[in-house]
Order: structure tokens, then C-alpha cells, then sequence
């Protein structure tokens, strides 16, 4: 559905997005990941059509935005950034503006505008005027927005941003459920949410893309993915070390001097195998008195802040 | 076209929807009432609105710009010009429904000075030509002008400028050319009186119309929509490379 | 923008798009040709329109009355002239002359516009100057439009030049003769210098006589077959235009008769002088020079004495003043077989200025050139000869600018009448009455009788009979206008007063009560508490003063046009007797009933400024009209003159009278702007309803309602009338306070309703 080949864009000399290729596929709910500044923005712009790439191409549903830009935007549902709204407007009044200029008319746009209101639970602030509406309102006004035209494509840029946490939740919830419907493409600097909404990530920081794939193999992606502690009392350690290294799926094992007479193992184990179970039922048959057993998952916050790391790194390295 | 009449729509709901349309109105009328109450509406005066209509398109010079300051600019300012040009409008349609929201506003304007023709009609029995000729007047140099603030509007975003911007040059346009033909001689004055907005505005105050005015004003408000289009689209290709 | 961009999507599809994609220099070079390209359109859609506007006349005056192009009097008679009209131009202006080019474009603005509207106007402008080939084809038109006038000119100059040959030989061949006398040796002494004197004269003459023909066949030559192209054409004096200048070439003529008939008289004379002093001495040569001298001169001198008799016989020449009048800034008019030059004075009259009403070094003139060249129009193709017969009594002809009514006269003039004085007094009609096609006789009161005084001679009061002549006109039904005044029977200062000739009014059922002025009460209290009074002031507007339903032609148009009235008499219905059969009246101006006026009758106590209505006595209630117009039928119709076809019918013809209760309107001071000195230091007082009144009033009179407009001069506009009172401020406030404060308050009302819907 979106396919963006080598996108560039540099505002005057700085350069803000830095060729870009990713492609998402219909259906799809794909986070478009990174710190503020990444380029999120400016690469979301270039996709509806709001502004030219320097250079590169992309496609939204199968239509260039350069040169096709009226039927991409036909296709597309977009919530821009911090959701501009005609604040002297009544809610029914702008969506349905906005459906007129959507080209819906009469029958249509009448149920179009009671679909999306009803979606994003905005009935009763109908005939409120937007400037009175709360933040969490007017994001939802936005989103009605994009949905109005029953787009193929949802690109919104920072849904939940200003948002307070029941509000978050509430998008959030929201947004899965128009994964059903529309392929979706966010963007967000909040880890956090696009790994609750999304089944697969697109990751820019300094305008370059550093990541792209699903969240599972993202996660497989960030080497040593499980990390189990075993911290037990009981003699020959080197043994019950050896032992452990020779269990399925163990990659290796460090033991440390624990305070007391317990002995801490760091046992790292390969992909999703979860091996506490082998490790607390041998620890037990060795004797071991077994204090605690638990395994350390990998978040995609680490990997993030590594990457981010790794960019900035490289920046300054250049 | 349904586009554009949704833009316009919107746009004109926009003037009544904040106190800036209603007090424009008012300033106009209150100008307009004085006009036509001390050079008009006399006893003994000739039935006309010649007058009353020739400082009011003085008053459009600085009233338009008012009126036009916020259409593109505010877009610009509030981000709301994302939305609108990431939906499937074309700049043109965007444009033209703006254009016409403020000649629609405008029109509305002007609508309660008929009341002076009304009054005229109560006291006299006045020549309507002139005065329908006058109106046709009017409506093209506002429509002028208003073409002329929207462009000013597109480029920039800040409202303050949109409106000082068109108001130095109408302002120009008007009085200065005016003022000049009385002080220049030869081809310069009849340069002046030939481009000066007053003085073919005032053509059609004295009940002459004529296709070469009337052209005139409608060829520059096609050249400013026409500009107002080119500029706002520039945004689509300024940053390309090369 | 979309749409340009769209229309390269196949193209883009088939390639990526990257590779194709235009550079930004590209797409920015493209927008700027085509701005480039959009304001030359508009430019040349400018052109165009330009172009077009002026080839086509693509302009459409929208006022009711054509004002920016004409006022409806100019364009009723351009719609009303069916002959070919030519007006040329002679504006000039100097280099640098600014003023001068101003006034030369406003009038070649104006005859634009003339030949835009007219049906066959042609213009031309022509530099008075240098344009000498311009000029003398304008002076040929015009010579032959005036071929009836030089006939007889013409005919006196070729039989002159026919005459001159066998003058020329004449005078040779007694040359000749004379020369030799001289030279024989017999003659002597006097006799030889007399003989040598007259061969001189005779050879003076014959030289004198081939010049003046010669330039007479160069100046009038042509016109009469007669060129002579040898003749050295004299083009430094373009005043002439090639208009001959037949009076001068007969008064030559005149000379030319005179001294060779004194000269041959006085050969002859001398010849017997000298006869008779030398007797039989008198030589041979001279004998037979002298001998015969009656039969040779006899033939030329008759024919010069016949010439004479015919130069006598000549009209001056209206071809000569009109060449006179020709000079640079003035109009030439053509048509309908006749010529007029409009001057520079009457395009632009010196007028007032609003600002310095005192005496000023500055002139300043008005540009009324609509009206002048439109009065020349109208006495150019008037068919219609009409007479405004003017009836006086011993008093200063109407049109002498002393006289106080010669505006009215002058204004009459412009509107194509032809001004005819009738002193009544003198008991003799006035000739060639009958040679008009229509006549409209306006009475005018006769001159006031002045208190008697030492030594003064009173003249003769007018008596009723007096006018008597008038009835036979008047019961044929021709038209009259009839100025009435107050002037009350038993006023001792004014004996003898009174109009004598409103019982001819009876005619048409009409009476005027002289000693009835329409007064009104003053707001100004008077010291004795008693009711201020005044005679009535109308500077009044025509729609609260008249008969609407009347629906008159003659002040219909004049809605709102300021006109003055002081104390007029009333003019009402003949109570006694029976109203002629289809008589009609329509009063022209009431006093209306405000609850203030009314017609007092007693003159003395309104003089002390004291009075109110009477209802008991002979004062008159308003409303009562103060002018009024009349129309009947009279059965005589046979004794008309049925040249008018307008006014006459079937039935007889229709008679027309138009009767105003004071002439003090018509008087120049109210008919002209005047400066006057009033309550409020010197101001300009201009009424022209007055005129617009009485020149419509005689239009209507003469059948030529379809004449009546309002020229461009009185009125440009429709007024706005009476405010009356306080109107005039509420409805200002209305506009300038209620309509915007309504506007305010939808406003509110618009801002609070959205503010408290949920």
C-alpha cells in the first residue's frame, strides 16, 4: 500500500530525511518509530502530499505522490501532527466540510459522518464548538477526520501526543480497531504505544531509516534476546554451570558470587526458547536451594535507545 | 466545483462566525452612512450615490485587505493549511472557493447600502443607471481588490502583513495614481489615468460603463487568482533539487 | 496545480518517477513563463478591449438622461434631426499650453460624442493653424451653403469683369488717343498739360483696373467661373479659407465706378473746357480727340451706372460675418443647408467662482459646450419657425439687455425662437407675423407707474382696450403665456395699477387675483406679540408645490430643481360665467397647505409684516396654485393657420395658455445666478427652475412638448426634494447609526448562539 524508494528531503543545506526505502503492505498497522526530530514528520508530509521530497519516490496505493498527488490524497486518511482544526467550527460542521471536500456528498457523507462520529465516540460532542473541545476530543475530531473518506490508507502523524494516559489507552484501543479496516501507518517518539498497536515498525533517527520489520523479529533481531538469573545455594557451581550451558536452547552461562552463599547465574538463552523451567527442575535435582529464577526480556526500548545511540554515534564519529 | 463551493462555504461561514466580519460591515456602513448622509443625501442635491460610492471604494483600500488578510495566512498560521491541502482539493479549487467566499462576503457588504438607493428612491425619483452602473463598479474593483489581498495572502503568513502588504499597494493604485494625473502631463498622466484603479472606477460612478473598464478590472483579477494559484502551488515543488 | 501534473501521469507510470521528475529549476522556470504568459494576456485582453471600445463604442452611458454623454434636450434633438450634420473643430493649442489642450480635448471629447450619438454627425478637427487645405474645404461647404445669399454679389462682380475688358480697351485706346494729342507739336501751353494729365490718369487707371480684377478673379474668381490660376494664391491669411470675399471685391467695384466715372466725367468736362478756351484755336489732333468723347464714353459709362444701381440693390452679407467669426477655438456647425459658428465665448462662458465671489484677476470659464452646440443645432434644423411675440407696453425691447427679462429672451433664443417685440402702445401690429409658423404671445405686465413726482412725465397708463388687437389671436386659438403681479386696484402708490389685459383670460376660464399674495407666517416673533407675516418665499421644490396627478409635461421634469416665487398673485378658475366647453386646467405650482400659507389679501398689513388668514374675509385658503396652464378648443379652425399640425384637430384647434401669478421669476436676477448679499454675507443665488419653468412652458406653448427636457446647463440630475424638517436627520442617523448598530447586534446574537449550543 505505501512504498517509499530512497526518499530525500533536505530543508535548504540540512538534510532531514535521509533515503528512506520501506514499503508497508496492506492491512498492516506499521509504527513509524523515532526521537523527535527524526524526520517522522517531514517523511508523513511527503507521503500526503504536503510537500515534495528532494529526491525519491513514493508510492500510496499505488499512486506517486508527486505526480498523482490528488488520487493519493483520495486514498488516504491523514491526521496531521497536533490536529489543525477550524476552531470557530461545530465538530458536525467541520467533519462535514471536510467530507465535502472530500467529494461525499448528500446520502453518503450523512452516513460516512455518523460512522466515523460513531467510531470515535463523538456523539455527544456533535455540536460543540472545536475550540471548546478538551485535547482528547479534538484528536478524536481528527480522526474522524481521516476516516471520513473511508480511506484504504490512515497515516496519522503522533495520534496520541498531549494526550493524558486514559486518553493514550483509549487511542490506542481506538487505533487497533482501525487496523481491521485500513492499513494504518503511525508515527510516534513513544516506543511504548507502537509496540502495543503495531505488528511492524519502521525506525528513523537522523533522517535515516534503522530499522524495519515486525516486532518479533525485531526483537529476535536484538542479539542475546533472553536473559534468565538463577541465584541458588548449593555446592559445585561449576558443575551445575556446566550443566546448564548444556541445556537446549543455552547459549552461555556466567556464574558470580552472590552475598550469603548464593551463587548468581546469568544464563543466555538463543531466540523465544524460554528456559526456566529446564533450568529450575535441574538446579533442584543437583540440590540447589533455589532463591529465585526469572527471565530478563529484551525491550524494544533497549534496542531503541541502542540504535539511537549507534546513530548519534555515527554522527558525531562523522 | 462542489469543492469549491464546500471551501467557500466554510470560508464565509468563517467572517460570521468571528466578530472581524460584523465589525468590518459595521466600519463599512458607519463610513457609508456619513458619506452618503453629508455629500449625498441633501436637500436639493442631485439623486445620486456618486459620492457615496467614490470614497467607499477609498474605504475598500484599506477594508479589503481585512477582509482577504486571513484567508490563506491563517491556514498558514494555525497549520490548518495541512489538512486542507492534504485532502483532495486542487490549489486551484482552493483558491477560487476562497476567492469567492470573500466576494460572497463582500457582496454582502455591500448589500445594506442599497438602503441609501432606497432612501434615494423615498426622497427622489433617482436615475437608476448610474447608480446599478455604480454598483457594477464597485463589485469589480472590491473584486479586484479582493483578488489582489488574496494573493497577498498566499504569500506569507503572517496576517499583519497580508493585510499592510495590499493596503500600500492599493492604496498606490488608487490615490496615488489619482493624485498624480492632477500634477503629471503627456503620456505619464495618461498612463496613470489608464492603469489607476480610482480613475476607471470612476468611469462607472458618473453611470459609464464601458467594455474597456470593465475588462480592466476583471483581466487583473483573473492575473491575481491566477498568481494566488502559482504561489500557493510553489509549495509542491520549491523543494525539489535542482 | 494538480491538474497540470496529473495530466503527465502516463508517462510518469511507465518510468521512475524519480528519473523523470522535473528539477525544481524547470517547474520554476515553467510557472514563471507562464505568469509571464498570463499577464500578457491580460495586456493584450487590455488591447483589445481598448481597441475594441473605441472602434466598436463599447460604452453604455447608464443615467436616464445620457448625462456623461447628453442631456435629454441633445439627445431629443439628435434623434429629432434627419439631415447630415458636420461640425468642425477649430480648438488650437499652443505648445505647452496646457489649458489650452485641456478645453481642446473636453470639446473634441464632447463632438465625439455627438457623433457617436447623432444618427449622421460627422467630426473633424481641424488645425486652425497650419491646416490651410482643411480650412479652405470648410470655406468652400460653407460658400456654397450661403450660393442664394452671394447671387447677387456673384452676378454684380461677373458683369463687372465682363464689363472690364472693353473698360481696359477703353481706357487704352483714350490713352493712346490722349498721347498722341500730347505729342503734337501744335498743342500747347495749358491745353497740353491737361491733355497730358488725362493720358496719365487714363494709364493710372487702366493699370489700377487690370490689378483689381486680377485679384478679384483670384478671391472670387472661382466661384463664378471666372478663375484665373495665373492669380497668385494668397494662403498666408487663413482666415479666408477660400470663402470669397464678395463685399469687399463689390465694394472695390464700387470705387472702381466711382472713379472711372468721375474720371471720364471729368475728361469729358474738361474736353469742353478746354474747347471752349482755345475755341477755334484748338489744334487738329485735339479737335479730333475731343470731338465724339460723349458717344465713346456714353455705352461704358451706363453700364457702370447700371452697376452702380445693382451694388446699391445688395444686402449686406451673412457670409461675411460668418467668415468674420471663424477663428481658432471655435466650432463650425453644418446642417440642413445652413452654417453656424459656435465661439469660443459660448463653449466657454466665464463663470463665477464659488470660492472668491469678489472681483478676481483670474477668469474662469465653464465648459457648456453641450448646450451650445446643441442651440446651434436647433436653429440650424428647426423647421418649425416659432415666434415668441413679446407684448410690451412702451417699454425697452425684451431681448435689450437692460431690459429685465432679457435672459428669458436670450434663454428663448437657444431654444430655437425667434424673438418678435410687439409694443402694444404703439397701436400697430407688428409686421411679418403671419410669416411665422407658429407664434406664442407672452404678456408682459407693462412697466410699474412710478409715484407721480415734480416734473416727471408719467407716461401713459395701459388700458385694457389697448390690448384688444390681441383677442383675434387669442379666440383663434394661438398660444399665450400671460405674467401676472400683485398689484392691488386701490394702492395709492401704484394708480392705475393692475395687469390690463387678464380679461383676455377669459378665454380660457382663467382669472388672477391680484390683490391676493400668497403669504405665509414668519417663525420670528415681533415685539408687539402680534403673528409675524411674510409674502410668501418659495424657493421650492417643484414635487411639493405642484399637482402631481397633473402629470404636466412642464414640470415633470423639473422635479426638485430650485426655483424662486415672491409673493406671487394667486391664479385660479373663473368663478363667473360658464367654463369653456373642454377646457382643462393644470395648476403648474400650488402653495401647498402646511398649515402656514395662505393668500392674504390685505397688502398693507403683510407690507408692515403683520397679518394672518382671514377666514372671513377675501384672503384664500391654500392650497391654490400660483401658475397655472390652460388648454381649449377653439371651434375656428379655419382661421388658423393649420401649418401646425401638433396643436390642431379635427374639431378646431386646440389653444394653449399658461398663466403666472408674478413675472418677478422671469426677471434676471432669478434667472441667472446672481450674487447677493443675505442674511448670511454674500452668497450666490441660483434658481434655475425658473428658467427650466418658463422654457418649457413656451415649448409646450408652441406644440414642441416633444422638445421639453432639462438642459444640460440647469440640471444634470434628479434632486433629491424637500427633507422637510427633521426627516433629513433621521434618516441619516438611521443610516449611519442604526443600520451598522444592527449589524453589531446580529452579531452578538450570532456569537452567543453558537457559544451556548453544546
Amino acid at each position: 500500500m505505501i512504498e517509499v524508494q530512497d526518499l530525500t528531503k533536505y530543508y535548504g543545506s540540512r538534510l532531514a530525511v535521509d533515503g528512506v526505502s520501506f514499503q508497508v503492505d496492506e492491512g498492516e498497522i506499521v509504527g513509524l518509530l523515532g526521537p523527535n526530530g527524526a524526520g517522522k514528520t517531514t517523511l508523513i508530509r511527503m507521503l500526503t502530499c504536503f510537500m515534495p521530497a528532494t529526491s525519491g519516490r513514493a508510492t500510496v496505493n499505488g499512486f506517486d505522490v508527486f505526480s498523482q498527488s490528488l488520487q493519493v490524497r483520495q486514498s488516504v486518511g491523514y491526521m496531521p501532527e497536533s490536529v489543525p482544526l477550524y476552531e470557530d467550527m461545530r465538530v458536525e460542521e467541520y467533519l462535514r466540510f471536510r467530507g465535502e471536500i472530500k467529494g461525499l456528498g448528500g446520502d453518503a457523507l450523512r452516513r460516512r459522518m455518523g460512522d466515523a462520529i460513531e467510531r470515535c465516540q463523538l456523539s455527544d460532542r456533535r455540536r460543540q464548538i472545536i475550540a471548546t473541545l478538551s485535547k482528547g476530543y479534538r484528536q478524536r475530531v481528527g480522526l474522524a477526520e481521516s476516516l471520513l473518506g473511508d480511506p484504504k490508507v490512515l497515516i496519522l502523524d503522533e495520534p496520541t501526543i498531549g494526550l493524558d494516559p486514559g486518553q493514550i489507552r483509549e487511542a490506542r484501543r481506538l487505533i487497533q480497531h482501525l487496523g481491521e479496516r485500513h492499513t494504518v501507518l503511525l508515527s510516534s517518539h513513544i516506543l511504548h504505544e507502537v509496540e502495543q498497536v503495531c505488528s511492524r515498525i519502521v525506525m528513523i533517527s537522523g533522517g535515516k531509516l534503522v530499522a524495519d520489520g515486525p516486532l518479533s523479529e525485531l526483537r529476535t533481531g536484538i542479539g542475546g534476546q533472553g536473559t534468565t538469573l538463577l541465584e541458588a545455594a548449593g555446592d559445585d557451581a561449576e558443575g551445575l554451570k556446566r550443566a546448564i550451558g548444556g541445556l537446549h536452547g543455552v547459549k552461555s552461562v556466567s556464574a558470580e558470587k552472590a552475598e550469603g552463599d548464593y551463587t548468581a547465574f546469568r544464563i543466555e538463552s538463543q531466540g523465544e526458547a524460554d528456559v526456566r523451567q529446564a533450568v529450575g527442575e535441574l538446579a533442584v535435582r543437583r540440590g540447589w536451594r533455589v532463591r529465585e529464577l526469572h527471565t530478563q526480556r529484551p525491550t524494544l526500548e533497549e534496542f531503541f535507545i541502542r540504535k539511537t545511540a549507534e546513530q548519534n554515534l555515527r554522527g558525531r564519529a562523522n | 466545483m462542489s469543492k469549491i463551493m464546500a471551501v467557500m462555504n466554510r470560508e464565509l461561514r468563517a467572517y460570521f462566525y468571528s466578530p472581524v466580519g460584523y465589525i468590518v460591515i459595521a466600519v463599512f456602513l458607519v463610513l457609508g452612512g456619513i458619506f452618503f448622509g453629508l455629500m449625498d443625501f441633501d436637500a436639493n442635491r442631485p439623486a445620486e450615490m456618486r459620492n457615496v460610492m467614490f470614497w467607499l471604494a477609498g474605504v475598500l483600500v484599506f477594508l479589503i485587505p481585512v477582509i482577504t488578510m486571513r484567508l490563506v495566512s491563517e491556514e498558514m498560521s494555525r497549520g490548518t493549511i495541512e489538512s486542507l491541502m492534504t485532502a483532495p482539493v486542487t490549489d486551484a479549487q482552493v483558491i477560487l472557493g476562497k476567492f469567492f467566499s470573500a466576494v460572497a462576503f463582500f457582496l454582502i457588504l455591500l448589500a445594506p447600502t442599497l438602503s441609501y438607493a432606497v432612501v434615494l428612491a423615498v426622497f427622489a425619483e433617482p436615475d437608476w443607471g448610474p447608480i446599478a452602473a455604480g454598483y457594477l463598479g464597485l463589485v469589480l474593483i472590491g473584486v479586484l481588490f479582493l483578488s489582489i489581498g488574496l494573493l497577498a495572502s498566499c504569500c506569507t503568513r503572517s496576517q499583519i502583513v497580508s493585510a499592510f502588504v495590499p493596503f500600500v499597494f492599493l492604496g498606490i493604485m488608487t490615490f496615488l495614481c489619482r493624485f498624480l494625473t492632477f500634477h503629471l502631463d503627456g503620456l505619464p498622466r495618461d498612463l496613470l489615468r489608464y492603469v489607476g484603479f480610482l480613475t476607471r472606477y470612476e468611469n462607472f460612478g458618473k453611470g459609464v460603463v464601458s467594455l474597456n473598464d470593465v475588462v480592466f478590472f476583471l483581466s487583473l483579477t483573473v492575473l491575481a487568482l491566477f498568481l494566488s494559484v502559482k504561489i500557493l502551488e510553489s509549495r509542491k515543488w520549491r523543494g525539489i533539487r535542482g | 496545480m494538480a491538474e497540470n501534473q496529473e495530466s503527465k501521469t502516463p508517462e510518469m507510470q511507465t518510468a521512475p518517477a524519480a528519473a523523470r521528475r522535473p528539477s525544481r529549476m524547470a517547474i520554476g522556470a515553467n510557472v514563471v513563463v507562464a505568469s509571464v504568459l498570463m499577464a500578457g494576456l491580460v495586456v493584450a485582453a487590455n488591447f483589445i478591449a481598448w481597441w475594441a471600445t473605441k472602434e466598436f463604442r463599447l460604452t453604455r452611458d447608464m443615467t436616464r438622461q445620457g448625462l456623461h454623454s447628453f442631456s435629454s434636450r441633445t439627445t431629443k434633438v439628435l434623434d429629432k434631426i434627419d439631415a447630415p450634420v458636420r461640425i468642425t473643430s477649430l480648438y488650437y493649442a499652443a505648445e505647452k499650453d496646457e489649458e489650452a489642450a485641456l478645453r481642446k480635448r473636453r470639446v473634441e471629447d464632447l463632438l465625439e460624442l455627438y457623433e457617436t450619438r447623432g444618427r449622421d454627425v460627422a467630426i473633424e478637427a481641424v488645425d486652425p493653424i497650419d491646416d490651410y487645405a482643411k480650412l479652405t474645404e470648410m470655406g468652400t461647404r460653407i460658400t456654397r451653403l450661403h450660393a442664394d445669399e452671394t447671387a447677387p454679389y456673384a452676378d454684380v462682380v461677373k458683369r463687372y469683369l465682363g464689363l472690364n475688358p472693353s473698360l481696359l480697351a477703353l481706357m487704352e485706346s483714350e490713352k493712346t488717343l490722349f498721347g498722341q494729342v500730347a505729342q503734337d507739336p501744335q498743342v500747347t501751353g495749358d491745353l497740353r498739360e491737361f491733355v497730358g494729365l488725362v493720358a496719365q490718369k487714363l494709364g493710372e487707371q487702366h493699370e489700377g483696373l487690370k490689378s483689381i480684377a486680377d485679384a478679384m478673379r483670384a478671391d472670387v474668381g472661382r466661384w463664378i467661373g471666372e478663375a484665373d490660376a495665373s492669380a497668385p494664391t494668397d494662403d498666408s491669411q487663413w482666415r479666408d479659407m477660400g470663402i470669397p470675399r464678395y463685399s469687399e471685391a463689390t465694394a472695390q467695384i464700387g470705387e472702381v465706378v466711382n472713379g472711372v466715372s468721375m474720371l471720364l466725367g471729368a475728361v469729358a468736362q474738361g474736353a469742353v473746357q478746354q474747347t471752349q478756351v482755345a475755341g477755334v484755336q484748338l489744334p487738329d489732333a485735339a479737335r479730333q480727340a475731343f470731338d465724339g468723347i460723349d458717344a465713346r464714353y456714353q455705352d461704358i459709362l451706363r453700364q457702370l451706372t447700371d452697376l452702380a444701381a445693382s451694388l446699391n440693390d445688395l444686402k449686406p452679407l451673412a457670409l461675411d460675418d460668418f467668415r468674420g467669426r471663424i477663428r481658432p477655438n471655435s466650432l463650425v456647425i453644418e446642417a440642413a443647408g445652413k452654417a453656424r459658428v459656435v465661439e469660443f465665448d459660448d463653449v466657454w462662458p466665464v463663470v463665477r467662482s464659488e470660492d472668491q465671489p469678489m472681483m478676481d484677476a483670474e477668469e474662469q470659464r465653464s465648459f457648456s459646450g453641450e448646450d451650445a452646440v446643441t442651440s446651434a443645432l436647433i436653429r440650424l434644423t428647426s423647421r418649425v419657425k416659432t415666434a415668441a411675440v413679446f407684448v410690451i407696453h412702451g417699454s425697452a425691447p425684451i431681448s435689450d439687455y437692460r431690459a429685465p427679462y432679457s435672459e428669458f429672451a436670450s434663454r428663448l433664443t437657444r431654444n430655437g425662437f425667434e424673438i418678435v417685440n410687439w409694443d402694444i402702445a404703439s397701436g400697430q401690429e407688428p409686421p411679418d407675423l403671419e410669416s411665422y409658423d407658429r407664434r406664442v404671445f407672452v404678456l408682459m405686465p407693462p412697466e410699474q407707474q412710478q409715484p407721480p413726482m415734480m416734473g416727471m412725465p408719467q407716461p401713459p397708463p395701459a388700458r385694457p382696450e389697448e390690448y384688444e388687437p390681441l383677442r383675434k389671436y387669442i379666440e383663434r386659438g394661438e398660444a399665450v403665456m400671460a405674467f401676472a403681479r400683485v398689484s392691488p386696484d386701490d394702492n395709492p402708490m401704484m394708480p392705475a395699477g393692475g395687469i390690463p389685459y387678464l380679461g383676455l383670460l377669459r378665454a380660457y376660464g382663467v382669472t388672477v387675483r391680484t390683490n391676493v399674495t400668497a403669504a405665509m407666517t414668519h417663525p420670528t416673533e415681533r415685539p408687539d406679540g402680534k403673528p409675524a407675516a411674510i409674502p410668501i418665499l418659495m424657493t421650492t421644490n417643484y414635487p411639493s408645490a405642484t399637482n402631481l396627478e397633473a402629470e404636466s409635461p412642464i414640470v415633470a421634469p423639473l422635479q426638485g430643481l430650485l426655483s424662486y416665487w415672491v409673493g406671487p398673485a394667486v391664479v385660479e378658475r373663473d368663478s363667473q360665467g360658464e367654463p369653456p366647453a373642454g377646457l382643462r386646467i393644470v395648476p403648474l405650482v400650488e402653495v401647498p397647505d402646511d398649515g402656514k400659507s395662505w393668500g392674504e389679501s390685505d397688502l398693507m398689513m403683510l407690507n408692515n409684516g403683520i397679518g394672518q388668514y382671514d377666514s372671513g374675509g377675501s384672503d384664500v385658503a391654500a392650497p391654490f396654485a400660483v401658475a397655472l396652464a390652460a388648454e381649449r378648443p377653439f371651434a375656428d379652425a379655419a382661421a388658423a393657420s393649420t401649418a401646425d399640425t401638433a396643436a390642431s384637430s379635427a374639431s378646431g384647434r386646440i389653444g394653449r395658455l399658461v398663466v403666472l401669478g408674478t413675472d418677478m421669476m422671469a426677471m434676471d436676477r432669478f434667472m441667472k445666478p446672481q450674487l447677493a448679499l443675505t442674511g448670511n454675507g454674500l452668497q450666490w443665488l441660483d434658481f434655475p427652475g425658473n428658467g427650466e419653468l418658463l422654457v418649457n412652458a413656451m415649448l409646450w406653448l408652441g406644440g414642441q412638448e416633444d422638445m421639453i427636457a432639462v438642459s444640460s446647463q440647469a440640471m444634470q440630475y434628479s434632486r433629491i426634494g424637500d427633507l422637510g424638517g427633521g426627516t433629513g436627520t433621521l434618516v441619516r442617523w438611521l443610516l449611519w447609526g442604526a443600520l451598522p448598530l444592527a449589524v453589531v447586534l446580529v452579531g452578538i446574537a450570532v456569537y452567543s448562539v453558537r457559544v451556548r449550543a453544546k
